[in-house]
């Protein structure tokens, strides 16, 4: 059973998903995590259940620790010891991710499902070129030669606006700033246009300037391929820009779940309230509406 | 306030500061000449992105790192000349509040030890003495006596980042640093230390430089503000005057990036190309010319002068001159703003 989303015309984004196909692709059931330490045992994750549609752009958010981290890796079945799913399945395409093989899982990420991590330091091998590992997770899953799926990289970079497309397919993951490198790991996890992208803080220490650029890529790049994302994050302002609905997390629980404008406007559980009043708060008081484009300096 | 009375308690005057890059005669230029000052009691917010400059400054205005060149004026004493011996005393009403607490904290002292470690050296309290201001200091910083036998690393976050601050203003300080105090902590832990530090500010008289790439803490905390890119000083003014009124383009689209927490705001962002180049190679010219959808020929060749554009807000861009309207230059500059470079 489906339920169309509801969605205000707050600006003039263009949504894709709207209409009556919008079935679930992605759905975990009461999923428990536990990481061992020692004796103890610690649940990180509890009774975590999610819906993710066509299309739908859902933000999973929560202060460091509540985990929401561990609960978007769990649905993709990248819990690795200490930690350990207990409990739950995850269903994709009618099957429970959770019992494949970990060779029959990597089939599915990188093409129906991509990953972008918040440290690209951990996604990307210093050794190789950025082309030659873009190249990889493509022919990972096309028959095609190296020099062929280079091609379709370069195409899939230049998408993206880059200008200089060469010199970054040349360069190594070292030789990246920040922003870069996280336009990498968008282009990995994308090139193969997934179904669903799980992104986990891909803006978390970058510059704010580039923030919005890296957001902007991965709203149209999912806007292109018709993905739908799991963007975690803490930050309630790129939740209130970007996100058509909103999962918050607190101590491994999830506590709430609305629609972007109905949790903003009213929040239920009383943490979700205080986080939103005081989110609020900051950005009515200190956030100056600015002239549309850019003016010439003016005195006051 | 007649521009004769001179309530500055810091004058920087021109500091440079270059890291050497490794090799041969490749420098890192950190910072590039910037001049400022900030009045006794006020808090100064210094804002930018990632090597603008920032943080080496404040560690500069301290002398945890020297200066390459440049004076730093400490109630008119300039401490850049002093000997180490000579600074010692200055210390103690100069401290610094940093960016990560537990890293700031020595995991093997108690809290106890950490926060008397200045009193050890700075004052003539004997332990007795040291212990009963060690007390007090938790109790301003509303931790409870419980704390002093703990070990940083049975603190969170915000209770390390306390302790900090306990330690900071133990020697009764004038003058705090606070380098990115709450980056670090969870958004709960946020508002608990900077209610706290603004508490602080109006009980002890405290003066702040209070760095920060989030714009919405200094938009909420700061009397001026001074936005910092690539090394120098793109534009400074009072608070409300740079943010309703940025004059300068990257002002202007910082302020315009942010993402504020309500969907109900419409965003009027002009998103920036590309990224701040190296400090290593800095651009010839303004350094903002690169990304500024701005710029001209008069750009270049030189850093544009930080021009006056209110009495106490200035902004380094060529185009300000331009302006048909007349600038208020008909009132002396404040003297709490140096004069360009």
């Amino acid at each position: 059973m489906w339920e169309m989303p509801s969605r205000t015309d707050m600006d003039d984004r263009d949504q894709s998903g709207e209409g009556p196909s919008n079935s679930v692709i992605l759905e975990g059931r009461n999923i428990q995590v536990v990481y061992h330490s020692g004796e103890r045992a610690v649940a990180a994750v509890e009774d975590f259940s999610i819906r993710i549609r066509e299309g739908e752009f859902v933000g999973l958010v929560g202060e460091s620790g509540c985990g929401k981290s561990t609960a978007a890796l769990a649905l993709l079945g990248l819990v690795r010891p200490p930690g350990k799913v207990v409990q739950g399945m995850v269903l994709y395409r009618g099957e429970d991710l959770l019992r494949k093989l970990e060779s029959q899982l990597r089939m599915i990420r990188g093409s129906d499902i991509g990953l972008v991590v918040q440290n690209p330091n951990s996604a990307l091998n210093p050794l190789l070129t950025i082309g030659t590992q873009i190249a990889n997770v493509y022919r990972d899953h096309h028959p095609v030669s190296k020099s062929v799926a280079l091609k379709r990289v370069a195409s899939v970079l230049k998408g993206m606006g880059i200008d200089d497309v060469r010199r970054w397919m040349n360069s190594y993951p070292h030789q990246l700033s920040g922003g870069m490198a996280q336009r990498v790991l968008i282009a990995m996890a994308t090139i193969n246009e997934p179904k669903l992208l799980v992104a986990d803080e891909p803006t978390t220490g970058l510059d704010v300037t580039v923030q919005g650029q890296i957001l902007d890529l991965i709203q149209s790049r999912v806007q292109e391929t018709g993905s739908a994302v799991l963007l975690v994050t803490h930050d309630l302002g790129i939740v209130a820009h970007y996100c058509d609905r909103v999962v918050v997390m607190l101590s491994g629980r999830i506590i709430e779940e609305a629609q972007v404008q109905v949790l903003f406007s009213m929040p239920r559980h009383p943490y979700t309230k205080k986080l939103v009043a005081s989110s609020l708060e900051q950005a009515r008081a200190t956030h100056h509406i600015p002239t549309a484009g850019f003016h010439r300096p003016q005195p006051p | 306030m007649s521009s004769s009375e001179n309530t500055s308690l810091l004058e920087v005057q021109a500091l440079v500061k270059r890291f050497p890059a490794g090799r041969g005669n490749t420098f890192v230029r950190a910072v590039n000449g910037i001049s400022f000052s900030v009045g006794r009691g006020e808090i100064l917010g210094i804002v930018g992105e990632s090597g603008c400059g920032k943080s080496t400054v404040g560690r500069c205005l301290l002398r945890l790192i020297e200066p390459t060149a440049g004076r730093i004026l400490f109630d008119r004493i300039d401490i850049t000349r002093l000997s180490w011996r000579q600074l010692l005393p200055l210390r103690a009403r100069m401290q610094m509040v940093f960016q990560d607490p537990l890293g700031s904290l020595n995991p093997r002292m108690l809290v106890r030890d950490i926060i008397e470690e200045p009193l050890r050296l700075h004052t003539g309290l004997d332990g007795l003495g040291r212990g009963q201001r060690a007390a007090e200091l938790l109790d301003l910083v509303l931790l409870s006596k419980r704390y002093l036998h703990r070990l940083p690393r049975e603190l969170s976050g915000g209770e390390a980042q306390r302790v900090g601050i306990a330690r900071a203003i133990a020697t009764n300080p004038d003058l705090l640093v606070l380098d990115e105090p709450t980056s670090s902590l969870d958004f709960s832990a946020r508002s608990g230390i900077l209610s706290l530090l603004m508490r602080l500010r109006e009980e002890l008289g405290l003066t702040y430089v209070f760095i920060s790439h989030d714009l919405y803490t200094i938009g909420a905390y700061c009397d001026r503000v001074m936005v910092m890119y690539l090394g120098v000083v793109a534009e400074i003014g009072p608070r409300r005057s740079v943010f309703d009124r940025p004059q300068h383009p990257y002002t202007q689209a910082l302020l315009s990036a942010r993402l504020p927490a309500d969907p109900g705001i419409r965003l009027g962002r002009h998103v920036l190309r590309g990224e701040v180049p190296s400090s290593i190679d800095v651009p010839q010219g303004c350094v903002f010319a690169s990304r500024c959808p701005l710029v001209r020929e008069d750009c270049l060749p030189e850093q544009p002068p930080l021009t006056v554009v209110g009495s106490t807000h200035m902004a380094a861009c060529v185009r300000i001159a331009d302006s048909t309207n007349m600038l208020d230059l008909g009132q002396a500059p404040d003297p709490r703003v140096s004069s360009p470079i």
